[in-house]
């Protein structure tokens, strides 16, 4: 496989391995990721899963590492900040822990991977790279070489309702392009119910390349909300490869918000392990500029009797493209899997891109798989019907915009989080001009 | 007066006509039906005439309330008091009932140069009218038309 060029300086950074900790293990990790980068670099466009998302884009910029900035204030968190909602939230800055910023207490033992790996290091030993593996693709390979840092959350079996965990991720303002590779590894016992929210944020006028990867293990029995906030700058690169393991009875619910960012590609993989297993994947993108924003899910179905259910909406304005590539999978012995996958996209311009494909791969016989994409502009008959009724044509328009994403919002299981997401998606609708938009 | 006037009423969709010059003349307190076969036009004169823009109309004129209804957006005729009952309302997920009621009210009062109502005041106003119909609490967060 050929890989995109990649300037000199840049091959040095990608493929830089981070600290071991004195673990033999994890310095070897390190070094056979290094390797598969160094061999496959970042995924060229020619290859089936990154022909509508260009990285070569990242690869003409000079990044460097971010050096020890100025430290942010409690305030410059703003509305980033969730501890209003009763969260225990942990914040990286750079890729470096913040013990000012965070505030960890509560009923959740909430680790960096450096801490956790002095208290309980056979158990990241154990998970670390298990369900998102550095050969996955490029980023993956480089985030698992040189990632410094990141959220460990081994929460025992048995806890119940714990509540709500933020982790918060901030790339600071900068004078040079740097590139950030958050690492989080959230293993949930059974029958724990958690809400888990990943925020991301930047600050940098600069170029800023954002490489996470989020492994999650679903506990039997547990409840587990993930929620994804995606709100970077747009001269943001943002790359997210995550990868969600449920066991048997638990039930997982997901959802992936982007409002930011220049160039944005999530890899979801949920991975439905054990009989009645449970996953609802959702997503909304709201997309102006030239933002370009890709959402890959993968879904694999192993075992009989799971449920999964997908909805992924998009708001497009400006010269806005967006990709929602939507994987099922039903392996031979997923009999009585029952899944529907749902791709909605309102084009509120003429330049508007959406390009959404589902993918279904079914080795199974007693199955139901459905999956429909719609993508147009703002309804007619929707609109005539507000107008009809006194409402002006233009509040219609914002009327039904914000309506088409808060549908996705009512699905948030965690009351305090759907209405802050109410909030923040009606402002950045106004921010984007997308409650502006003629249809 | 005449509350509505319409006088030799054209309208096409798709360059295909319609309507083919329509006289009704309706006054204040008279209750009208209007009857025909399918086709026949009657859904095409309740859209022409609640303002939807897939008609055109080709001739002839409308008087409401001594107005040129023609001229007015379909939300201005609304706001003067002529709207169309859908046959098939469409959904709106996401927009609840109570929402789209205050809305639409909302613009009807700015329309006559009343104050708006706040969101307490509006929330009061129809709980009491949903009391008087004995109507389920519940219709008020249901998405419009669900």
């Amino acid at each position: 496989m050929t890989s995109t060029t990649i300037s000199p300086d840049n091959t040095g950074i990608f493929s830089a391995m981070g600290p071991s900790y004195g673990l033999p293990w994890l310095q070897q990790r390190r070094a056979e990721a290094a390797e598969v980068f160094e061999r496959i670099g970042l995924p060229p466009v020619t290859h089936e899963d990154w022909r509508l998302t260009n990285t070569a884009q990242i690869s003409k910029i000079n990044f460097s590492a971010p050096g020890t900035g100025t430290p942010l204030t409690p305030e410059q968190l703003g509305g980033l900040c969730l501890k209003k909602l009763g969260a225990q939230q942990m914040v990286f800055v750079d890729g470096k822990f913040s013990s000012e910023l965070s505030s960890l207490g509560g009923k959740v033992e909430v680790l960096t991977i450096q801490k956790g790996m002095e208290k309980l290091g056979d158990r990241v030993q154990r998970f670390l790279g298990r369900e998102m593996p550095g050969q996955s693709n490029g980023f993956s390979a480089m985030n698992l070489a040189g990632f410094e840092d990141g959220a460990f959350i081994y929460l025992p079996p048995d806890q119940g309702e714990v509540g709500l965990v933020h982790l918060l991720w901030i790339t600071a303002s900068h004078d040079q392009p740097v590139v950030v590779q958050p690492r989080n590894l959230l293993i949930i016992g059974s029958n724990n119910h958690i809400t888990l929210v990943q925020s991301y944020a930047s600050f940098s006028s600069q170029p800023t390349l954002c490489n996470a990867v989020t492994e999650m293990v679903v506990g039997k029995g547990a409840k587990v909300e993930l929620i994804k906030l995606q709100r970077e700058r747009d001269t943001a690169f943002h790359i997210a490869n995550e990868a969600i393991h449920v066991h048997e009875h638990a039930d997982v619910q997901s959802l992936v918000v982007n409002t930011g960012g220049h160039l944005v590609r999530n890899n979801m993989t949920v991975h439905l392990a054990e009989p009645f297993a449970q996953a609802t994947l959702n997503g909304l993108t709201l997309a102006a500029g030239d933002q370009h924003i890709d959402n890959h899910t993968m879904l694999d179905h192993a075992r009989e009797n799971c449920p999964s259910h997908e909805l992924y909406k998009n708001l497009l304005g400006g010269r806005a493209s967006a990709v929602f590539r939507g994987k099922i999978l039903v392996r031979p012995d997923a009999q009585k899997t029952d899944s529907k996958q749902t791709s909605k996209t309102i084009l509120l311009s003429d330049d508007a891109v959406m390009n959404s494909q589902p993918q279904l791969e079914i080795y199974a016989d007693d199955v139901k798989c459905t999956h429909g994409s719609t993508t147009g502009p703002l309804d007619d008959e929707q609109l005539f019907y507000l107008r009809s009724r006194g409402v002006a044509a233009a509040d219609a328009g914002a009327l039904l915009t914000y309506a088409f994403a808060r549908d996705v919002l009512l699905r948030i299981w965690h009351t305090g989080m759907r209405e802050y997401l109410e909030d923040f998606v009606a402002a950045e609708l106004h921010r984007l001009h997308l409650d502006q938009a003629k249809s | 007066m005449a509350f509505v006037e319409i006088n030799n009423l054209q309208a096409a969709v798709g360059g295909k006509p319609i309507l083919k010059g329509i006289d009704l003349t309706i006054n204040p307190g008279e209750v009208h039906a209007i009857m025909g076969p399918n086709g026949s036009g009657k859904s095409t004169l309740s859209s022409v005439l609640a303002g939807r823009e897939t008609y055109t109309v080709t001739g002839g004129s409308v008087l409401f309330d001594g107005k040129d209804l023609l001229d007015l957006s379909p939300e201005e005729r609304a706001c003067e008091g002529l709207f169309m009952a859908f046959q098939y309302p469409v959904e709106i997920p996401g927009v609840t009932t109570s929402y789209f009621l205050m809305a639409a009210v909302n613009a009807i009062r700015k329309h006559h140069g009343q104050e708006e109502l706040d969101a307490m005041d509006f929330l009061k106003m129809v709980k009491e009218k949903m009391a008087l119909l004995e109507m389920d609490k519940t219709f008020l967060n249901r998405s419009v038309n669900e």
